[in-house]
């Protein structure tokens, strides 16, 4: 037997706490994919049980998580060189890269098996194809390729409450498409908000976003094309009669709200306000979309209770 | 780097030589991944009860 004496370091496994893998998971994006997929499943037709309910939100969530997870284990090279992200659990040394690439894939295939089980295999199906178009589509070729890859990556995050709505009905529906594209159309300005702001960061990491590729005067344009389109798809679900007038007259104020701060984003170009308005953007529209969402959700419970009725 | 001769059960981390940070740290995870293991087989448990509904009692005994 030798005598050599190995610390920590020399084993295959590091000091990581739960904690470090926790957020791998990136929980502040999980709430956003649980409360959309929670909006999906309520306002879908038909019952689950709330057992199983609850378990295929914890599903959702989890799935999330994974493809968070995977995002983290792939993009660990320029994490480390964004300030932004450089004290993120692989870059700083606390996780492994094998162990976040393990750890994902085991969250992945649990949570896609698990949702299978308790709903059905279209959800399940869904919440793979979900992960997949995150981890591979747009963390592994569009992400650093193309200024358009929050554009076409944006539909990763946008598929929660489609997941909802299958785990309940067992398919897809126009009003569940429609729900997928109030968050793909929101996605780039609210993105682009914060690519304003940390150009440099992903300028050092040769990130192709858009302030990168086209400058700040033609992002703020675009900032704006996109709020607008925002507003207006936000107003869809009650246009289309799937809500009621008090759903249109909250999408419209909000959706108006949002487009005046992508108009103080493209008035105010420099000094403190400009970085002031980029991040009132940027946060203010994640608050737009929790809004929303929200107020769909109760809007389709009370035409549910029969306190009012859809808008046609 | 250790030599071809080194028995394979050497390369393993000898428990006196992590610190006690270390020790607290390889602890609380293996307490996680037991807590986890344990909640899928609940969650297993629960889908099958949830599925079956009332029908789980009207069978023949």
């Amino acid at each position: 037997m030798s005598n050599v004496s190995y610390t920590s370091a020399d084993a295959s496994a590091s000091n990581a706490s739960v904690h470090d893998f926790i957020t791998l998971l990136k929980p502040r994006v999980m709430s956003l994919v649980v409360f959309t997929a929670l909006v999906g499943l309520v306002a879908a037709p038909g019952h689950l049980h709330p057992g199983l309910a609850t378990i295929a939100i914890l599903c959702i969530a989890v799935g999330g998580g994974a493809s968070g997870a995977l995002n983290m284990w792939y993009d660990a090279d320029i994490d480390a060189i964004m300030q932004r992200t450089a004290n993120r659990p692989i870059p700083s040394g606390k996780v492994l890269p094998g162990e976040a690439l393990g750890f994902g894939l085991f969250l992945s295939g649990i949570s896609v098996f698990t949702l299978g089980m308790a709903t059905n295999w279209v959800a399940a199906g869904l919440l793979a194809f979900t992960i997949f178009f995150y981890v591979v589509i747009y963390t592994m070729w569009l992400k650093r390729r193309t200024p358009q890859n929050i554009v076409i990556g944006g539909a990763a995050g946008a598929f929660p409450p489609m997941i909802g709505w299958a785990a309940v009905t067992g398919g897809f529906s126009f009003e569940s498409f429609v729900m997928f594209a109030i968050i793909f159309i929101w996605t780039p300005p609210h993105f682009w908000a914060l690519a304003l702001m940390k150009k440099e960061d992903y300028g050092n990491a040769g990130v192709p976003m858009l302030p990168n590729v086209v400058g700040d005067d033609a992002t703020r344009r675009q900032i704006l094309y996109y709020t607008i389109a925002t507003a207006f798809t936000g107003c869809a679900p009650a246009l289309l009669g799937y809500n009621s007038g008090i759903y249109l007259a909250v999408a419209a104020a909000a959706g108006l709200w949002l487009i005046k701060l992508s108009v103080d984003i493209l008035r105010h170009t420099e000094g403190q306000p400009s970085v002031r308005a980029g991040w009132r953007m940027f946060g203010h529209s994640m608050f737009y979309l929790f809004g929303l969402f929200l107020v769909l959700l109760l809007d389709k419970l009370a035409m549910r209770a029969g306190w009012i009725g859809g808008l046609w | 780097m250790v030599s071809a001769e080194v028995p394979v059960t050497a390369i393993k981390p000898e428990p006196d030589a992590l610190t006690p940070n270390a020790k607290n740290r390889l602890r609380s995870r293996n307490i996680a991944v037991g807590c986890g293991l344990v909640f899928l087989i609940v969650l297993f448990y629960l889908i099958t009860i949830f599925k079956m509904g009332g029908h789980v009692v009207s069978r023949a005994v």
